[in-house]
């Protein structure tokens, strides 16, 4: 074997010193470029965490307890196909939300827990691989579990409940939770990754929590489970990732160069979620804080039997605006719901049973949903294969009761939902419904026979 | 790079952990080619310099050069040239030994996966595990996990292989083929080998250093380090009785029983005994010399 003695090694880095001089290029100078070769590594850091995380025993006992509360809402009878499929994903969304939390914080965790640390920190991989790529797995593992739950929903329904099942229901479901899974996913990740403790994670169940219960007080815009807030958490929680990207260097792997193009994206991000949020705020119906004056102005009506029918102007499930203008000459069955009210199957089956038998140049069915997620009446009634109008409320709150939430709610004077007016051809409220249930299905039909030959 | 030589350079390297714990303090040291063997009770600063080296530790005061980079500068740079294995260490149980390489492989940057795959099964075939590539490692006994994680430290095929206190815990089996290994890995590149085990270092460590409360008390080869006490090791039997005056004039490197008493290994410059006989000094004799000092 070559010994060298002390000035032999003097030499020898002088001369390793005098190459690099020379030849810069021939050092493995490390860039924060992230090159399609890091993404290589990054996906294949996240193949191999969804691997063990499908593998570990929490995984399923996580699969279970979320099938279990999934099951449970969809194993009711009486509901509609769309119904179903949302009960199923704000369960599972619910559920995966706090398990969902404590996964990512752990799994940011892990090398400490299972003393990994060392191997994984002493190796030459930039920062970026390590947390995108451990997200990304884990991020799959969760939307794993999020398919098995409703997976067991569709079951419970399908063979319990024995009601329709529609499969873009479960579709819908899913991407709904997609946006709240990420956001909230790598919030705890990023401070858990951080802060080098799975117990900062506490701090997004905090939040998760106030989300869930603070419908009251809490401004719509800080919900990220709303649909119509997708785009801002999807910004933050990107924004957030970038900046776990940034720290981690300096945190946990010693000082590094600053990098420039991570700090870039996180700025960029986070001033992009920024300026969409205030823009949300600042533009949709965000009670109590925020009124819109047409909103406001669909809020002053009120419905009293002989007089008009409150009116609207609110878009259906197909993405065109509806105005009640629209149906004059006609006898109007109108039904407020909320997807949170599992009895607002009942009206939904009785409006669609009363869209087939009555002409519909002579009777029209139209729904109002209230809903905090506005995507939710219309996926919901897309799901059953609604043909008649079914309008989202889009200043709506769900407060209980809902007249304080709701401008439509407060109009048609609906502390509790469902609820069914009839209106004759010249919109004039004729009868209004409390409190509807299927058994009611058979006043609305005598009244609307007693209507029609009256009217046409 | 394989093959191409490295010089360690460790300057006035002072480590203190907060509370004022000293782990390593001034320590000046040059490491070349071959493998070096870092010898030392339990606490004597062992895995701090190995942490160190491995970038893992910020030292407080001086820095270590590896092939002219400095581990306070320039970790990227160093961590490429590096393979470690800690003194303590987990692996993911869910995964199987293959699995875990080819995650780790990834962390080296090795993006091309025909690449990676033949650099673990090379790697799995040189710690003798090819067999057991697709078994789950939370199965895996002690000694399968140690070389696994020998393995996992010469994936990217490093100029300097740390491997800290690697036979620890190990049955007299698995130590041998590990050290085996070691002997083998050695050629080209630096290994730095800790352990407080005299018989681990002295079967394929090059040369050597004795470290002792945070400090280098001896650094050279096998061969210098018996010089220290030659002529001065001294074998007598005793009556029990008799020990513990012995104890208190002498440092006593070994004691065994014997037929009428116990027999006795002591370090002396020179002794009046009637039954004192001078004898070949070994490299236990030597350590726990250095050890009283």
């Amino acid at each position: 074997m070559t010994r060298m003695n002390h000035r032999d090694s003097a030499d020898g880095i002088r001369v390793i010193r005098e190459v690099r001089e020379q030849h810069p290029s021939a050092t493995s100078a490390v860039t924060y470029e992230t090159s399609l070769s890091q993404l290589i590594s990054i996906f294949g850091v996240a193949r191999h965490e969804l691997r063990q995380g499908r593998r570990s025993p929490e995984f399923w006992v996580i699969l279970v307890i979320g099938a279990v509360a999934t099951a449970v809402p969809c194993s009711q009878s009486s509901t509609t196909a769309g119904l179903a499929g949302y009960f199923a994903g704000q369960t599972a969304m619910i559920v995966l939300g706090f398990l969902g939390v404590i996964w990512f914080s752990l799994a940011a965790c892990r090398d400490v827990l299972t003393r990994t640390d060392a191997l994984i920190l002493s190796k030459p991989s930039s920062g970026e691989v390590i947390v995108l790529g451990r997200f990304l797995g884990n991020y799959g593992v969760v939307l794993l579990l999020l398919l098995g739950e409703l997976l067991a929903g569709a079951v419970a329904q399908t063979l319990i409940a024995k009601t329709p099942f529609a499969p873009m229901a479960y579709g819908h479901a899913f991407l709904r939770s997609l946006t709240p899974l990420f956001f909230l996913g790598a919030t705890a990740y990023s401070l858990s990754l951080l802060f080098n403790t799975p117990v900062t994670g506490l701090l997004v169940l905090t939040y998760w929590t106030y989300v869930l219960t603070g419908k009251t007080y809490l401004r719509s815009i800080y919900n990220c489970a709303l649909t119509q807030n997708a785009a801002v958490y999807i910004l933050l929680g990107g924004a957030v990732l970038a900046l776990a990207v940034i720290l981690y260097h300096p945190k946990r792997r010693g000082a590094q160069p600053f990098p420039t193009r991570w700090g870039a994206a996180a700025m960029a991000l986070f001033a992009l979620g920024a300026v969409w949020g205030v823009h949300k705020v600042r533009t949709t119906q965000d009670f109590p804080f925020q009124f819109i004056p047409f909103i406001e102005a669909m809020r002053g009506q009120h419905v009293s039997p002989g007089q008009r029918a409150p009116g609207f102007w609110l878009p259906d499930q197909w993405g065109r605006t509806r105005r009640l203008e629209e149906y004059h000459g006609k006898i109007l069955l109108i039904g407020l719901w909320s997807p949170d009210e599992p009895a607002s199957a009942d009206l939904l089956n009785a409006l669609a049973a009363l869209g087939q038998k009555y002409p519909r140049d002579k009777v029209v069915p139209i729904a109002i949903g209230i809903s905090d997620d506005h995507a939710a009446p219309r996926h919901i009634a897309r799901d059953s294969g609604y043909d008649f109008p079914v309008v989202t409320d889009i200043g709506a709150r769900v407060t209980q009761p809902y007249d304080q939430g709701s401008p439509l709610a407060s109009a048609y004077d609906a502390n509790n939902l469902p609820l069914l007016v009839i209106a004759d051809r010249r919109r004039v409220v004729v009868e209004i419904l409390k409190d509807f249930s299927g058994a009611s299905t058979v006043i609305v039909e005598r009244v609307v026979d007693a209507l029609l030959p009256q009217q046409f | 790079m394989a093959g191409a030589f490295i010089v360690i350079e460790i300057k006035n390297l002072t480590k203190i952990y907060p509370g004022g714990i000293v782990g390593v303090r001034d320590i000046n040291l040059t490491i070349q080619t071959g493998v070096f063997g870092l010898l030392g009770p339990n606490g004597s600063g062992k895995t701090t310099l190995m942490r160190i080296m491995a970038t893992l530790l910020e030292p407080t005061e001086g820095t270590i050069l590896i092939d002219g980079y400095d581990v306070r500068r320039d970790r990227p740079q160093i961590r490429r040239l590096l393979g470690y294995l800690p003194q303590d260490f987990g692996l993911y149980p869910h995964l199987t030994a293959f699995e875990m390489l080819d995650y780790l492989a990834l962390l080296c940057d090795i993006q091309d996966a025909a690449q990676r795959k033949r650099i673990i099964d090379d790697a799995l075939e040189r710690v003798h595990l090819t067999d057991v590539r697709d078994r789950k490692l939370g199965t895996f006994s002690g000694g399968m996990k140690q070389r696994v994680g020998i393995a996992q430290a010469i994936l990217n095929a490093p100029r300097l292989l740390i491997v800290d206190e690697p036979t620890a815990g190990l049955d007299p089996e698995e130590r041998v083929r590990v050290r085996s290994l070691l002997s083998e890995l050695g050629e080209g590149r630096v290994i730095i080998l800790s352990t407080h085990i005299v018989e681990d270092v002295l079967a394929v460590a090059d040369s050597l250093a004795i470290m002792h409360h945070g400090r280098v008390s001896f650094s050279g080869t096998a061969a210098e380090l018996l010089e220290q006490v030659a002529g001065r090791v001294w074998q007598l039997e005793l009556e029990r009785k008799e020990l513990a005056d012995i104890k208190e004039q002498f440092p006593i490197t070994s004691v065994l029983r014997a037929r009428n008493g116990v027999q006795v290994r002591l370090i002396a410059d020179g002794i009046e005994h009637p039954r004192a006989t001078p004898v070949e000094p070994t490299f236990e004799d030597a350590y726990i010399w250095l050890m009283g000092q």
